[in-house]
Parts: C-alpha cells; sequence; structure tokens
C-alpha cells in the first residue's frame, strides 16, 4: 500500500502548485454561466474568439456552473476574494440588498441602454432605484396544454382557457372526469407564478406600503385571489404534490401526462418531449389574470463589485447581450432576446415548422404585454417568501382558512419589517 | 515495546489532514457562532445571541423534533435490516457475487436520479397506489401528506382521532426516510459483511457441532462477536441519519410546510439562500451537539461499556 | 458447511425477493435507458421491457458529454483518494487501536466528532483553506480533502482491535519495527476492512457532487456527476438521455465493487487460518 501510496501523495501535491495568472499585460476576465452544458460550447467559445479577436489585451475564461448549485459557488468564490467577473445568476433578491454588484445605470453608456428593451433593464435588477444587472435572453410564459386529456375530460381541445379563473375552473373538471390534475404548478419561488405573483396576476398589488413599513397583504383582494387558490387546489386543479416539490418537478408532471396545463416560458422545453408526446402537445397565450399581462422570466448578467477588472466585464456583458450574439442564440434554442432590435427580427415571424418554433412566435408576440418577475425590493424578501409559502400551504392543505393564513403572514411580516 | 514518540508518527499525517480540512473549518464555524455575518459586511461579535435566537425559533424546535423523529425511524431500521442482509448475503453460493454487487447498485445511484425514481412511485397516482389499490386501500400523495403515520393507519380502520401522539412522523417524513433506507441499507450490509467474513467459521462450526440450530447461532455466536461492526453501523448510521440533506433537497425541499424539513437542510438554508451565516452556525453546533450526545449514548449501548445503559 | 439443495433453492428465492424489492427503481431508469423515442416512458401499468429495446439513446448521450474525459477524471480523482485514504487512515487508526499513548482516547473523540458538522456548513470555511493552500481548480483540491476521514479511521481501528495480539508479539521478538509489523502483519489481516473502506471512499469520491462543483473550474477537470448534472441543466435533455447516462455513470463503480469483492474472499480464507 505505501509504495503506491507515497509517490502519489507526492504527485498530487506538486500538481497542485499550478502556475497562477502571469502579469504579462493581458487582463483575464472570468465569465460563469449556468448550466448550459457541451450542447452550447461552441456557441460560447465562438462569442469568446471574436471577442478576443477584437480586444487583444483581454482574454477571457469560460466556467459552466452545473446544476441548481451556482448560489454556494458565487458565495465562496466571493468570500475566497476569487469573484467572477461576470455571472449569470438567479435568484437575485437575497444579493441585490447587498451592495455587492455593479450599478450598471452608472457603468452602462445611454447609447447602449437605449439599446436594451426597457422593461428588462427596469426588471429583476433593480432595486430601490437603480439596475444591477445586464438583461440576458428571455422567456415569455405561456401555456402548454395536453389536447388530448383536455378531448377526454370533455373540453374543446382547440379553446384553450382565456383567464386564470378559466385555467382554475377547466383544471377541476379535468380532475373530475380523468382522475389527473389540471394545472402543473408547485408553491416555489420560481420565475413562473410563485405565490406573490399570483397575487400580481390578478391585480392585487404592492404587496406593501410605500417605504416599506407594513404589508398591505391581508386585504379582501388577496383573499379572494388565495380562496380562489385553495378551492382549485382542493378540487384537484393542481397535484396534490404541489405542497412538497423541488426543482423541475411541475415539467415532470406535465411529461408524464399528470397533468393537463402547463405555465411555462421558453420553447426549448420541447427538448424534454418525445414524438409521442408532441404530438399531443399545444401552446396557447398564457391565461391572463386581472391585471391582463403575462409573466416573463429574464436571465441576467451581473460583475461583482469585487472583480479586478470591472470595466473590461461589463464591456464583455455587452457583446454578450448585444443583438447581434442574442439572435444567434435564439436562433439555437427557442428563447427570446432582451434587445430592441433583436427582438424585431423577422425570425421571429418565421413559419413554425416545430411546436418549439410556435411557441416560440406566439411568446415573442406577447412581449409587448409581458412584465418581469421582479420580486418586491425589500430587505429580507427571501425569509419573508418562505413565510408566504408556509402559511399558504397550510391553508392549501386545509389546515388553516385562507384568512388566518393571511392574517399569520401579515403579523409575521410586519414583525420582520421592524426588527429588520 | 514501540519508542515513545512512534505513535506519534502514526497518527501525525493523518491528524494533520484532518486538521487542517476539517478541524480548522469546525473552529472558525464555532467562531462565526458568536457573530453576526452576511457574509458581504465584516462579522459583528454579538456573544451568544444566535443561540438565544435559536432557542426562540420555532422553526428550529419544529425542524430538530422532525430531525429526532426521523433519526428514531432511520438508525434501528438500518442496523437491523443490513444485519440480516449481510447474513443473507454471507454465504460461498456460486452467484452470490452477482448478487452482493446488484445490492449494492441502490448506494452508488446518485440521489438525484434516486429522487427522480421515488418521487413517480411515490406520486398521488403513482405506482406505490397502484399496488395498493389491488388490495383495497386508497393511498395518499405519499411526499405532501402531513397526517401522522399513527393517525393514518387508525384511519384505516375508521377511527378518526385528535390526540396530538398520534400525528408524528408525518406520513411525508415517513416517505423520505424510507428511501434512506432503502439507499443506505446496503452501504451498511458491507460493513457487516466484512465483520461476518473475519468470525473463524471454525467458532461457528464449533456450535454446530454442539447442537446449535442456525437460530442459536446466531443469537450466541454472531451477534456477540461482531459487536464492534454494530457499534460503527449505529454510529456512522446515526450521525449520518442526522446530517442528512440530500433526500430532503431533491424530493420534498422541506415541505409540506416544514414538515420534512432537516437540520442540514434548514442550516443550509439560513447560510445560502438567507445568508445568516452566524446563525447557521449557531444551529450546526446545536446539530453538533445532537449528534455527540448520541453518538456517546450509542458507545454506552452498544460498545458495552460496563456502566449499564444510564446517560 | 454442506448445505442441501433445498437450503440452496431457499436462499435464491429469499435473495431474488429481496433483489426485487431493492432494484424496483433501478430497473425503471435501466428500461428508460431502453426506450424508443415512440414509447410513452410513463405509461401505466409500465412497461418494464421496452419493445423495441434501443441501444441508441446511449450512444446519443456519449456522443453529448465527453465521457471519456470525464471518467478518466472521476477515476483518477477517486483513485488517488482510496490509495491515500487507507494509508492515512489505516496508519492512524492502527496507532489508535493497537499503541498506548498519551491523548489516545481524547484523540478518538476528536476525530469523531469531525465528522459531524454538515457539510454544507463547512462549505465556505472549507473552500477558502483549499483556496490559500492554492488548491483550487486542481484534482489535488479535490483529493486531499477527502484524502483522511473520520469513519474512516473509526472503521479501521475497530478493524486491528480484533486482532489477537500473539502475532504482533511474535513479529517483535523476531525484532520487526513498529512500521514493519503495521504494513506487513497487520493490514493483510484486516483485508476485509480494508475493502470495505476503498468501497466506500471510492463510491463517496465517484458520486460527490457539491465540493468538485465549487472546487473546479476548467471544464477538461470535471467529474462524471458534474458532467451528468449538466444533461439536467437549464436547457436539458430529455429522460432516455439522462437515464442512459446514468446508467453509463454506474458502470465503473459497479464493477470496482465486482472487482473488490476479491479481497473479502480473502479476508475469509486468512481469517479461518489464523486460530
Amino acid at each position: 500500500m505505501s509504495r503506491f501510496a507515497i509517490p502519489l501523495l507526492l504527485l498530487t501535491l506538486l500538481s497542485c502548485s499550478r502556475e497562477s495568472e502571469q502579469e504579462t499585460g493581458t487582463v483575464t476576465i472570468e465569465f460563469w454561466t449556468i448550466a448550459l452544458g457541451d450542447a452550447f460550447a461552441d456557441y460560447i467559445l465562438g462569442m469568446i474568439d471574436t471577442y478576443e479577436h477584437a480586444h487583444p489585451g483581454v482574454k477571457v475564461k469560460w466556467v459552466d456552473v452545473s446544476g441548481g448549485e451556482v448560489a454556494e459557488k458565487f458565495l465562496a468564490a466571493l468570500v475566497g476574494d476569487t469573484p467572477p467577473d461576470l455571472a449569470n445568476i438567479y435568484d437575485l433578491p437575497r444579493f441585490l440588498q447587498y451592495d455587492i454588484l455593479v450599478d450598471m445605470d452608472e457603468a452602462v453608456s445611454a447609447e447602449e441602454k437605449t439599446k436594451r428593451l426597457d422593461n428588462f433593464w427596469r426588471g429583476v435588477g433593480y432595486y430601490q432605484g437603480a439596475n444591477y444587472v445586464i438583461p440576458w435572453y428571455v422567456g415569455v410564459t405561456m401555456l402548454w396544454y395536453n389536447k388530448a386529456l383536455f378531448a377526454q375530460a370533455g373540453l374543446d381541445p382547440d379553446r384553450p382557457p382565456q383567464t386564470i379563473d378559466e385555467m382554475l375552473q377547466m383544471g377541476r373538471q379535468i380532475h373530475a372526469r380523468t382522475g389527473k390534475y389540471g394545472v402543473s404548478w408547485r408553491l416555489h419561488p420560481s420565475l413562473v407564478a410563485p405565490p406573490w405573483a399570483l397575487l400580481h396576476l390578478d391585480g392585487f398589488w404592492p404587496l406593501f406600503d410605500e417605504g416599506y413599513t407594513r404589508t398591505r397583504i391581508n386585504h379582501p383582494e388577496a383573499k379572494a385571489i388565495f380562496q380562489k387558490w385553495v378551492d382549485a387546489y382542493q378540487h384537484g386543479a393542481v397535484p396534490p404534490e404541489a405542497l412538497a416539490a423541488a426543482h423541475r418537478d411541475e415539467v415532470n408532471w406535465f411529461i408524464e401526462g399528470r397533468a393537463a396545463m402547463l405555465p411555462f416560458s421558453g420553447g426549448w422545453i420541447t427538448r424534454y418531449f418525445d414524438a409521442s408526446f408532441a404530438a399531443k402537445i399545444a401552446t396557447a397565450p398564457m391565461p391572463r389574470g386581472k391585471l391582463g399581462r403575462v409573466p416573463a422570466s429574464n436571465q441576467v448578467l451581473v460583475v461583482p463589485k469585487a472583480s479586478r477588472h470591472p470595466k473590461e466585464a461589463v464591456d464583455f456583458g455587452l457583446f454578450v447581450t448585444n443583438d447581434e450574439n442574442q439572435l444567434e442564440f435564439c436562433r439555437r434554442v427557442a428563447i427570446l432576446p432582451s434587445t430592441k432590435r433583436a427582438a424585431a427580427d423577422p425570425y421571429f415571424r418565421r413559419e413554425a415548422k416545430t411546436l418549439a418554433d410556435a411557441a416560440n412566435q406566439l411568446s415573442a408576440a406577447d412581449i409587448p404585454h409581458s412584465f418581469v418577475m421582479a420580486p418586491p425590493d425589500v430587505v429580507g424578501w427571501s425569509r419573508m417568501e418562505d413565510i408566504l409559502h408556509e402559511e399558504f400551504a397550510k391553508a392549501l392543505a386545509g389546515q388553516q382558512s385562507a384568512d388566518a393564513a393571511l392574517s399569520r403572514i401579515e403579523e409575521k411580516w410586519n414583525h420582520l419589517l421592524r426588527y429588520q | 515495546m514501540h519508542g515513545r514518540h512512534t505513535p506519534y508518527f502514526f497518527v501525525g499525517p493523518g491528524l494533520l489532514l484532518l486538521g487542517i480540512f476539517f478541524a480548522y473549518p469546525l473552529l472558525d464555524t464555532l467562531w462565526l457562532s458568536l457573530h453576526r455575518y452576511n457574509i458581504f459586511t465584516p462579522p459583528t461579535f454579538v456573544g451568544f445571541d444566535n443561540f438565544r435566537r435559536a432557542w426562540g425559533d420555532e422553526l428550529f424546535w419544529r425542524v430538530l423534533a422532525n430531525t429526532l423523529l426521523y433519526a428514531a425511524v432511520v438508525v434501528p431500521s438500518l442496523v437491523v435490516l443490513s444485519f440480516f442482509m449481510a447474513l443473507l448475503l454471507d454465504n460461498s453460493l456460486r452467484l452470490i457475487k452477482i448478487f452482493r454487487t446488484l445490492y449494492y447498485i441502490p448506494v452508488v445511484t446518485s440521489i438525484v436520479v434516486a429522487g427522480i425514481i421515488w418521487k413517480w412511485l411515490y406520486n398521488a397516482d403513482g405506482l406505490l397506489n397502484a399496488l395498493l389499490k389491488g388490495f383495497g386501500i386508497i393511498g395518499p400523495s405519499w411526499l405532501a401528506d402531513t397526517r401522522g403515520v399513527p393517525e393514518a393507519l387508525l384511519g384505516l380502520f375508521g377511527i378518526e382521532t385528535q390526540s396530538a401522539w398520534f400525528t408524528e412522523p408525518a406520513i411525508a417524513l415517513f416517505a423520505v426516510a424510507l428511501v434512506t433506507i432503502w439507499k443506505a441499507t446496503p452501504y451498511y450490509m458491507i460493513i457487516y459483511l466484512a465483520g461476518l467474513q473475519g468470525i473463524p467459521t471454525a467458532l461457528k462450526e464449533a456450535a454446530r457441532v454442539d447442537g446449535a440450530g442456525w437460530r442459536q447461532v446466531v443469537r450466541h455466536v454472531t451477534i456477540p462477536t461482531i459487536k464492534p461492526y454494530t457499534l460503527v453501523v449505529s454510529i456512522i448510521a446515526t450521525i449520518a441519519a442526522l446530517r442528512t440533506f440530500g433526500e430532503v433537497y431533491v424530493m420534498t425541499g422541506g415541505g409540506p410546510f416544514h414538515r420534512t424539513n432537516l437540520l442540514s437542510y434548514y442550516i443550509y438554508t439560513l447560510g445560502f439562500k438567507y445568508l445568516e451565516v452566524g446563525y447557521a452556525a449557531a444551529v450546526s453546533l446545536f446539530l453538533l451537539l445532537v449528534i455527540l450526545v448520541f453518538a456517546v449514548l450509542n458507545f454506552r449501548l452498544a460498545g458495552g461499556d460496563n456502566t449499564g445503559g444510564g446517560a | 458447511m454442506s448445505t442441501s439443495v433445498w437450503q440452496r433453492l431457499l436462499l435464491y428465492a429469499l435473495l431474488c425477493g429481496v433483489g426485487v424489492v431493492l432494484l424496483t427503481p433501478f430497473a425503471w431508469l435501466l428500461s428508460t435507458a431502453l426506450k424508443a423515442e415512440s414509447a410513452d416512458l410513463f405509461a401505466y401499468p409500465p412497461q418494464w421491457i421496452p419493445d423495441p429495446i434501443v441501444w441508441g439513446n446511449f450512444v446519443k448521450s456519449w456522443n453529448i458529454l465527453p465521457f471519456l474525459r470525464y471518467i478518466f477524471n472521476t477515476f483518477y480523482i477517486a483513485i488517488a483518494t482510496v490509495l491515500l485514504n487507507l494509508f492515512f487512515c489505516s496508519l492512524t487508526g492502527y496507532a489508535l487501536a493497537r499503541m498506548r499513548f498519551r491523548g489516545r482516547q481524547a484523540i478518538l473523540y476528536c476525530v469523531l466528532a469531525t465528522t459531524m458538522v454538515p457539510f454544507q456548513v463547512l462549505l465556505i470555511p472549507l473552500f477558502i483553506v483549499t483556496l490559500k493552500l492554492g488548491l483550487v481548480d486542481s484534482y489535488a483540491g479535490v483529493i486531499l480533502p477527502m484524502a483522511v476521514n473520520a469513519f474512516g479511521i473509526f472503521l479501521l481501528r475497530q478493524a486491528f482491535t480484533t486482532i489477537p495480539t500473539d502475532l504482533e508479539d511474535a513479529a517483535r521478538i523476531d525484532g520487526c519495527s513498529e512500521f514493519t509489523i503495521y504494513a506487513r502483519i497487520m493490514m493483510p489481516l484486516i483485508k476485509p476492512a480494508l475493502a470495505t473502506q476503498a468501497a466506500f471512499t471510492f463510491v463517496a469520491q465517484w458520486n460527490d457532487f457539491l465540493w468538485p462543483l465549487v472546487v473546479l473550474k476548467s471544464r477538461e477537470l470535471y467529474t462524471l456527476q458534474l458532467g451528468l448534472a449538466s444533461l439536467q441543466g437549464v436547457f436539458g435533455v430529455n429522460w432516455r438521455y439522462i437515464s442512459a447516462a446514468s446508467v453509463i455513470a454506474l458502470v465503473p463503480t459497479v464493477l470496482f465493487f465486482l472487482f473488490t469483492q476479491r479481497f473479502f474472499t480473502q479476508g475469509l480464507t486468512s481469517g479461518a487460518v489464523k486460530e
């Protein structure tokens, strides 16, 4: 044993003293993406190549962070003072409240700003008066539905729901007639329909008074909306697992044929579909709530203040998200761009040959009616959202009334607002 | 005998590595627990505030109770099942190697994949309930049901009960525990198997010659001889159960309303989601204390210290 | 030990029964990996044996990921970890089991204590240590933190305690050094326990996800688990490929285990001879 172990130890110890970046006048920026995987390597590396040619002094190191554990890696890197220079991150509220990201309103020229769609510039990264992100690709929510299940439930497969109320009503009918479930939704801070967004979509907004001293959530309007979902849940319009589910479960339920409707952004979801399944599926515009608008999600790039080369990072970020590069990305996978010229490109009005194409066009048409799902820019939102979920879940499970849930949320939120 | 310093040369290298990669981070945790720290601003010293806060944190107690219940279900099951599984595999049948290998597959299946498969089995309209239907039982949505296991069992016989005694553990927690048991039993089986194969055959033969049946051999020869291994299994299983993270992370996210939330997951939420690193450190020290108590209890009970079972 | 035909049949029946319970979830994975594009994955009742059986999913998922690179990395990391781990743990465990010295009991308890904090908590401090040692984004950064573990020390210590002292005494009379006794006499006697620890370490390192994710940055160093995770990434692929890739990832660990069983059997014979 020891014959092998000792040389091996030496070997590993030696291999760790890899030379660090030498100061040769070039600047290296580290660029993090989330789980794009090997399938998009040539796209990203191609972009980097082009950029490095145009900017001889700059080198870009691409790091593709696998899985949903971006936050761990991001935080560890920040604590270790080895931050990425440009990173795609999500679940921004927990970072925005600390002053750690470069203010893009300051760092980006007016000219570049006007190239980008305003609702995304003032979107997920807009926190208490400033924007801290460069918007990248966009998903506008639409409804995917299973025509076979519609027919089985005695619903017209060519007449998808127009409103949220109708969607829940149809969901109940589907459960009553087929034993399957209506809407594939789960209680989660997802990009598509987290509980706070259910309130927003149906016209109840904002959740707090001005200055964030108290919440106004314990309101008859909010109660009516909650009650509607409680009734729907208890009548099988939503799978019972909605209360205890994890990453991507709602997509799986839909693909498994357990649930008939899936609100989802991005036509690329068809990558999950089989030929036989795809034949049963149709898309429609997302049913409207009282607000009359459609939720949109937006992937964003941020530059940590701790970056050694913030200027170069911002510049490269603007390059990655420019019209040409975003359009090229959209051609490879069914997503939408966040810049004006790219969004107006005829590509999004092309003849739809596949389900993904059709969905892509449909959602592109809804960009003007979309609003970005940015949670309230209040300090401590992550914790507040968990409280909302806990109390709402108890109401859904029938352990307390919608009324009681709202007053408990109000009480706990106000306590947090005072405490912070 | 050996030189006075020899033992330290043996212990040194291992301890050095442990010190660098575990003890130091652990001390760091201790230090952090006395601070308020959110990663982005320098830590401020707050004394024992974090511990006081845990004392008054309703959710902390809920999660602690879940964790203890969970361990109470998982650990005894693992010790007993893995022992019997090892007995079953401790023979010289021709195909036994194949069986040992096949049995080991759950251990090496990644938790992400295992989670997806089990969720599919556990759904309200999943495979498990389809099987139960054959017996005329309408199964719940296993991972979303917050009724207590005793409560639900009584319910099967039409007995309605309001008593708080019957509400724990929740069906959902039990369902999560079952996945752990499935995945970990073959793991501990390996430890027992190593132990069983160390028992000299002569010992068993001698007992047989004395006219002892299979059961007597197991009771009077096997079980006493592999006691050191039982100690290993029960300690490792206890520690692992109290630190369970993956199952919760991939299957329930702690829901419904924290009924399947376990300490590791709660600590993770505190540290990485709320960025309350100091408080997370304090809660982990509570966890450490709980584990320490159980480890010592284990030593006393299984280790055969002659002091008897008391704490 | 002679067993009658009936006893053997009964044993096989029992083995198969338990096997079915354990492997049902895995069978679903395998059957998904073998299903055609047109087959309904979630049909009820489930179709266990696909019709037709399609091997193409394996080929496709093999082509999506640079599997060979990932498998090499994972093997390199796992094997280096196992060797170092066995060396350090057995050395420490040996001293704790067979030598008397000051602080022995205290060391044992401290060793146990280091295993008790959830890894998620240690993640950030551990990352900082690794960073300061210059090990971020290297194989060593993944290997060294796992090169010794308290479970291993504890397990091997327990194994060393079961060995009778007369062997050791005899060797000592022959003038063997302490290290020779450890390496030449004691180590062969705990082969089953070493094999167990090897299997544990190998599996732990093979399956580990969070730590390599945090430490590694270069794609050339990625492990299989990191690669698998990217299949379920933002623009994921369908279930058949994920299942096929998971099965591919399982094969080496299963083979490794099949191989290490040789040590178990050796342990069996050596144990029998020594009484």
